[in-house]
């Protein structure tokens, strides 16, 4: 879930990303790509763990470091539908927020005003609001491969392609030593055109019975920006959260 | 934008960490620097030829120096320190007042453009199109001699501004001597109080505090047409609510005017929603390359006013004055929609420093502002090092300042009658 809303939240603050640089390694024998993402699944708490939730609510910070920019990230997300929404307030920007409520994708900035995504955009929304996106289920994720073993974030890992019945192709990395995803190279469509994004992510903690990662470090075009959140909750998320801002609705009318 | 006034200055303090801040400026420099051609092997020997002057340094006055060398050997504009601390001891901090004039070189003489009405300079008695003979009793004279001959306008008008902006600033409260030639001739010496500048107070990140305001006006066309004027001093995002507004207004007006001149940029991302009020469909305004990818300023049409109710963007003619001291993300805006069809640019040139910039805390403190990307328009113009061209230029005239008339505004309104004469 997480990851997904780290891939949502990257496009909120910083429009660009610039792949990180990841180290290859020759690689003799390639675990099978299912085996690695459920060896994932298992870490951090197992299949059962995660269909158990419905709805989740976090919190925490949004941080770009560099340029001195903070400010509070709370994310909604929920399954039947699938939906998400995920709101910021950056000082001297204002609030920023971006969702999908099961129809509509859509994005509120203070720099872009309000607008509704349509078209690959609109499509790649729906998938990144999987709410049981760790799972990778094959009826979303049709195609998945064993790249390599390779380092990432300074770690070894194995890289897999993970192709999404919209057509897009991503990059996993799972930690060969936890076997936790460490991180994730996503590109999208978006209002700024194509962009490619790097995610690093770390500081795995229990919540519950599922263990998630708490950090997302995002690389766009030579920028970061730093997710990191403080309180993950389950199961408590009215319908109501995922009500698009009034300016959305007078689009959607 | 900040690049513009601090761009030409240095600092100074015991711990300024010369070593460490040079390196951090110099890998900024050379990781993101947006174009595939830049020469990394030349940077390297720039880097290794400047360290041990920036270590050597023994104020930070003179180590800014050192930074200002290796940037400004870039030859790109948005390569500038902003710094912390003062260059010296005995400077002036605090740059936050000012006495509420802005000037523009015109005939290679410093001329005073606007007076702004609540501001020191009204309060004293000084008029646009006065010349400016000396600042704090520093001769204008010194510094036009640094204003070689064959130095393009753009830039020589940009140095001029720099030069008067640097002394005429200064805490609150304090006054500055200002001498000037009155529109009779004499020779006036005014003390100017020096006033915290107006507006709504804006602070992203590391940058400085920034006042934003916007004015809006209904104006008669000489053939008896209306025209919304909007004019905003920064692209910061409190301008977007006032600028809805605006434009709810001016909805049936027979042309909108975008005044421009004088707004040296901010969040460029605001371009593609504010232009999004004269597009109705999605469309680029220009693309920022990077070195190894680009992003496009698509405007985002507007077809919700800021009270959620549906409207239609604006259909009607769009004037966008531009002059000198335009610059960034207000080039962004202008020459993309100049580009589009869209607008029709009024004024001089534009500054020519149009390159989308990140701004990175170094450690001794100071702030780097350095180019993300460079920007080209829609068809495929690159503003950096040109300006926006204006379709119908008009040429800045003292004369017309002391009389009072505002040439640019006015062929942007005649224009505007010429659109209606048409029909649509």
């Amino acid at each position: 879930m997480f990851f997904r809303v780290a891939t949502m939240a990257a496009l909120l603050l910083a429009p660009l990303y610039a792949q990180a640089p990841a180290k290859t390694e020759a690689a003799s024998e390639l675990p099978d790509a299912r085996e690695i993402i459920n060896r994932h699944v298992k870490a951090i708490g197992g299949r059962e763990a995660v269909l158990a939730h419905k709805s989740m609510h976090a919190t925490g910070t949004l941080t770009a470091a560099a340029q001195g920019i903070s400010g509070p990230i709370e994310i909604y997300g929920a399954t039947n539908p699938d939906r998400i929404i995920v709101k910021t307030k950056v000082e001297g920007i204002g609030e920023i927020a971006e969702g999908f409520d099961g129809s509509h994708a859509w994005s509120v900035t203070p720099m872009t005003g309000p607008m509704l995504k349509v078209g690959k955009e609109l499509t790649q929304a729906k998938l990144d609001a999987d709410f049981y996106s760790e799972l990778r289920d094959p009826a979303k994720y049709p195609e998945v491969k064993t790249i390599e073993k390779t380092t990432f974030d300074g770690r070894p890992c194995y890289k897999v392609s993970i192709t999404r019945i919209d057509g897009v192709k991503d990059f996993d990395f799972y930690d060969v030593a936890t076997g936790l995803r460490a991180g994730s190279i996503n590109t999208r469509e978006s209002q700024f055109g194509t962009l490619t994004m790097t995610n690093i992510e770390g500081g795995y903690k229990k919540f519950g019975k599922l263990t998630q990662a708490t950090t997302v470090t995002q690389q766009i075009m030579g920028t970061e920006q730093k997710i990191t959140l403080s309180i993950v909750e389950f199961d408590n998320v009215e319908a109501s959260a995922f009500e698009p801002p009034a300016a959305i609705k007078a689009l959607i009318r | 934008m900040l690049a513009l006034l601090f761009g030409s200055r240095a600092a100074s303090t015991e711990t300024y960490k010369a070593a460490d801040t040079f390196d951090a400026v110099w890998k900024i420099v050379k990781d993101g620097h947006f174009d595939p051609a830049f020469d990394t092997a030349k940077w390297d020997r720039l880097g290794a030829e400047l360290r041990p002057k920036a270590i050597e340094a023994r104020t930070a006055g003179e180590f800014r120096s050192v930074l200002a060398d290796l940037l400004g050997r870039l030859g790109l504009s948005h390569y500038a320190v902003i710094p912390s601390t003062p260059d010296n001891p005995g400077d002036r901090v605090n740059l936050s007042a000012q006495p509420g004039l802005d000037v523009r070189l015109i005939d290679r003489q410093l001329i005073v453009f606007s007076v702004d009405a609540d501001g020191g300079a009204a309060a004293a008695g000084v008029h646009a199109g006065w010349i400016v003979q000396a600042i704090g009793g520093v001769p204008v004279t010194f510094m036009l001699a640094g204003i070689t001959e064959g130095t393009p306008p753009r830039l020589a008008q940009l140095q001029a501004w720099r030069f008067a902006v640097s002394r005429l600033r200064g805490p609150s409260g304090t006054s500055v001597e200002v001498s000037f030639v009155d529109g009779a001739g004499a020779t006036v010496t005014k003390s100017i109080e020096r006033r915290q500048e107006g507006g709504q107070p804006v602070t992203v990140g590391s940058l400085p505090t920034m006042y934003v305001r916007v004015s809006s006006s209904l104006k008669s066309t000489p053939g008896g047409g209306t025209a919304g004027l909007i004019g905003f001093n920064v692209w910061m995002t409190a301008v977007d609510p006032e600028f809805q507004k605006a434009m709810d207004r001016f909805r049936t007006a027979d042309g909108v005017v975008i005044d421009l001149r004088g707004n040296p940029g901010g969040l460029a991302a605001m371009i593609m929603g504010l232009a999004g009020h004269f597009v109705t469909e999605r469309a680029t305004l220009g693309v920022m390359k990077t070195r190894d990818s680009e992003m496009r300023f698509n405007a985002n049409p507007r077809l919700v006013n800021g009270a959620g109710d549906r409207v239609e963007p604006y259909k009607g003619p769009v004037a966008i004055l531009v002059d000198g001291m335009t610059g960034s993300a207000s080039e962004c805006f202008s020459g993309g929609l100049q580009s589009l069809g869209r607008a029709r640019v009024f004024g001089q040139t534009s500054m020519g420093q149009a390159l989308p910039a990140l701004f990175d805390r170094l450690p001794n403190g100071d702030v780097l502002i350095h180019a993300w990307g460079d920007f080209v328009t829609g068809t495929g113009v690159r503003i950096e090092g040109r300006g926006v061209v204006p379709d119908e230029p008009v040429a800045l005239n003292r004369a017309e300042l002391l009389a009072g008339r505002d040439a640019t505004l006015e062929g942007a309104l005649a224009w505007i009658d010429r659109v209606r004469e048409k029909g649509p």
